[in-house]
């Protein structure tokens, strides 16, 4: 019954500004039989949850460890088996299992990837995965053939992936939507490609050719990635939300890279703090473990793990940050004179520090077998910090429509190839 | 009906907005009742009924008409369901069946160790079998080519000081393993005491200086001839495709997760087989020194050796990181030793 306490959590969460309850629920006039229901509905889930009670609406994660356990042996099993090629439908299933136990105000997500097209998808990225690491054991030339092959094809994979996610997700029986055209992931993806291509090149030709022209490449493309990674960053999350559609509304992205700027300075601020901080207390340690005659392996184990707890410190913060700042610029416009859906998370470094140490650790204790029940607590987290709002209430979400000339079921026709790559 | 009611939403697919729906399964029908009186009815087999979670809604897919999602806890749509014949898969049986957890655990480990024991080691031997030689070759031209630009550096050793073990070299390797393609070379490292010795596919075996100053020239055969058993089994190509295997496998189970869970894992997995295969090496090195009529003790005396630079100055020695010398190793050699050359009594180590 652990489900009901988090619905009355996620309920208490919301703010009743307006109340906007969802469309007649009409129960009197129903017939003889189902006259009891609602009170069914209450027992199960409370009647809060159940509507966009005014202004925000709650994200409630309903699955659990144990039951995902069971789905997460057998399909892994069925995998093992088939050598594999069960994984594309267990992909299914498990994606299924997160989205269906998924709810905004009341109404759970559903999935629906084909198996096949996942599939079909898997073997062109393992084919692509095998001619990249084989082509270089051939000769240099057909490895950087390769390499310029799928950087090529990188844009087009952004696209398909995105486009696989979203098109088979849907929500109160509407599907979302992916319209981002070829040319638009091309402009996305083309200047870290470039720049990464211009630094790998120059890395490979300095063993044959010293010029000067080689070294400045070899400094300042490099640099030049790293001054403009939080632009890259930020327009990679432009291309993915503000292509993306529910029915017919559109999502929209407000520009955020000049806080993806202040949030990798900061980070990078608090890199360097932690990091001379880690310096001057591993200088001590070492002078004192060598003068103590300390194995090597300990101090460089010291070494790496001083190294790592920066990392883990500053890592969770700029990833929640960011988050923070994708979700609250993005929003879904207003159609039909309907006001804007605005979106949030409080999610928080600290607690995600704590639950993914908790999770990496009793993974490694158990080897692998706490992976399902962490994989769901992570979920959960990470679902029910979700806010969405807006003031007019659950009318901003039940008044999308089926795009006109489209089909509730998805163009089963455009996904030839699944591709599941996280973004 | 004596049955809880079961009430759901219907969504027709074309606008967001839910009508609340009563449902009742009769016959090969599914019939909803809408608030408004109205009822509306599909046939069962047109109907795709999702996979029933203990706390999600379930959905029943009516294609082009939308969706109904069942308030999770109300009537037992599964009892309805089962009663008009419409049956789980047998994969959501296995799921939900009370031993599923346990049994699926057994067999995924069961699975699992037959895979890692014997499955991927055949199934990589068949594989390196079938790579032309040509293909290995090239492969193994490449690395070379590679480990040349990188790391390593012509010999410094006088010419007839390495052509005089090259040919001790030929005639254990003509009595060993005739028509056997391999070929010796020697080289530096920029660490000049570097000591250590490995092969690359298609035969190459590279010999490092610094071995000379540590072994004695039966040793360095016995190197050599652990070097000839890795040529012989083939065990750098079927590393290769062991290493590629356990990737995929790994990423079977922790593919959802991080990426750095994979690796660590792969990398543990890929240990064992780089023992065994170093075992295999042992055994071809100490069946070959006796049929040419070396001793084994001075093989087994290096390795010790190296094995105990280790221990005492805390610093692993380059060789142990591409063969890495345990007791068991060294024992299992002068056991081989002492069998059957009694040329010296077996030293207790
Ligand atoms: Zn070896």
């Amino acid at each position: 019954m652990r489900g009901i306490g988090r619905a009355w959590r996620a309920a208490a969460w919301s703010r009743a500004i307006i109340d906007t309850p969802e469309p007649p629920p009409a129960v009197s006039t129903l017939p003889a039989a189902p006259v009891a229901a609602p009170e069914a509905t209450a027992t199960a889930h409370p009647a809060p949850e159940d509507r966009l009670a005014g202004y925000e609406a709650p994200f409630l994660f309903t699955g659990t460890g144990a039951e995902y356990f069971r789905i997460w042996v057998v399909n892994l099993l069925l995998s093992l088996v088939t050598l594999g090629v069960y994984s594309a439908w267990a992909k299914v299933r498990k994606t299924r299992y997160f989205w269906q136990n998924t709810r905004l105000a009341g109404h759970a997500f559903d999935y629906h990837g084909r198996p096949a097209a996942i599939l079909r998808g898997r073997i062109l990225a393992l084919l692509l995965f095998l001619a990249y690491s084989w082509s270089f054991e051939f000769s240099l030339n057909a490895g950087f053939a390769t390499i310029v092959v799928l950087c090529v094809l990188a844009p087009w994979l952004l696209l398909k992936s995105a486009q696989f996610r979203l098109r088979n997700t849907s929500h109160r029986g509407l599907r979302f939507g992916f319209d981002a055209t070829l040319a638009d992931a091309y402009r996305v993806a083309l200047p870290p490609l470039v720049l990464w291509l211009g630094t790998v090149g120059a890395g490979a030709t300095i063993a044959y050719r010293q010029s000067a022209g080689v070294f400045a490449a070899l400094i300042i493309l490099p640099l030049l990635l790293s001054v403009l990674m939080p632009w890259i960053h930020a327009r990679l999350k432009w291309f993915v939300h503000a292509h993306a559609s529910y029915g017919d509304r559109m999502f929209r992205f407000e520009p955020a890279g000049k806080a993806f700027y202040k949030t990798y300075l900061k980070a990078a601020a608090l890199a360097i703090v932690l990091g001379i901080g880690a310096f001057a207390i591993g200088t001590v340690f070492m002078s004192l473990m060598t003068i103590a005659r300390v194995h090597e392996t300990i101090i460089q184990l010291v070494a790496v793990g001083l190294a790592a707890l920066t990392y883990a410190l500053v890592l969770p913060y700029m990833s929640v940050r960011l988050q923070q700042i994708v979700w609250e610029h993005t929003q879904v416009d207003a159609t039909d004179g309907q006001p804007v859906v605005h979106f949030g998370t409080t999610i928080r470094a600290w607690p995600l520090l704590r639950l993914v140490f908790v999770n990496v650790c009793l993974t490694l204790v158990t080897i692998g077998l706490y992976w399902p029940f962490a994989a769901v607590r992570f979920a959960r987290y990470r679902i029910e910090c979700m806010r969405m709002s807006s003031i007019a209430g659950i009318d901003a979400v039940t008044r999308a429509r089926l795009t006109p000339g489209t089909s509730a079921v998805g163009d089963a026709v455009g996904d030839t190839f699944g591709f599941d790559i996280g973004l | 009906m004596t049955t809880a009611p079961i009430t759901g939403t219907w969504f027709d697919g074309r606008s967001a907005a839910g009508n609340p729906v009563a449902l009742a399964i009769d016959g090969t029908t599914l019939a909803a009742t809408l608030a408004d009186g109205e009822a509306r009815r599909w046939a069962l087999r047109d109907v795709t009924v999702a996979e029933g979670f203990e706390h999600a809604p379930r959905m029943l897919r009516l294609d082009d008409e939308g969706v109904i999602e069942v308030t999770a806890g109300t009537g037992d749509l599964a009892v309805a369901l089962r009663a008009a014949g419409v049956q789980d898969g047998p994969v959501v049986r296995m799921q939900r069946h009370r031993y599923a957890a346990v049994l699926g655990l057994v067999l995924c480990i069961a699975v699992g160790i037959f895979a890692y024991d014997a499955g991927l080691p055949a199934a990589a031997r068949v594989a390196a079998e079938h790579v032309p030689p040509e293909v290995e070759q090239r492969i193994g031209a490449q690395l070379r080519d590679h480990a040349d630009d990188m790391f390593l550096k012509p010999s410094r050793l006088p010419a007839e000081r390495t052509a005089s073990l090259d040919r001790r070299f030929a005639q254990l390797a003509a009595q060993a393993a005739p028509g056997v393609t391999y070929q010796v070379v020697w080289r530096r490292m920029y660490d000049l005491h570097a000591i250590n010795a490995f092969t690359l596919p298609g035969g190459t075996i590279v010999m490092l200086d610094g071995l000379t100053d540590v072994a004695s020239d039966d040793a360095l055969v016995g190197v050599f001839a652990h070097e000839l058993g890795h040529v012989v089994h083939r065990h750098t190509l079927r590393q290769m495709f062991q290493v590629a295997g356990i990737g995929g496998a790994v990423g079977l189970v922790f593919g959802d997760a991080s990426a750095t869970l994979t690796t660590v894992a792969a990398m543990v997995l890929t240990v064992g087989y780089s023992r065994d295969m170093e075992r295999e090496a042992d055994a071809f090195a100490a069946t070959a020194l006796k049929a040419s009529g070396i001793p084994v003790e001075p093989l087994a005396e290096f390795l010790a050796t190296m094995q105990a630079r280790e221990d005492e100055r805390g610093q692993v020695p380059q060789f142990l990181s591409t063969h890495p010398v345990s007791s068991e190793r060294i024992d299992a050699l002068r056991r081989a030793a002492g069998t059957a050359a009694s040329v010296r009594p077996v030293a207790p180590p």
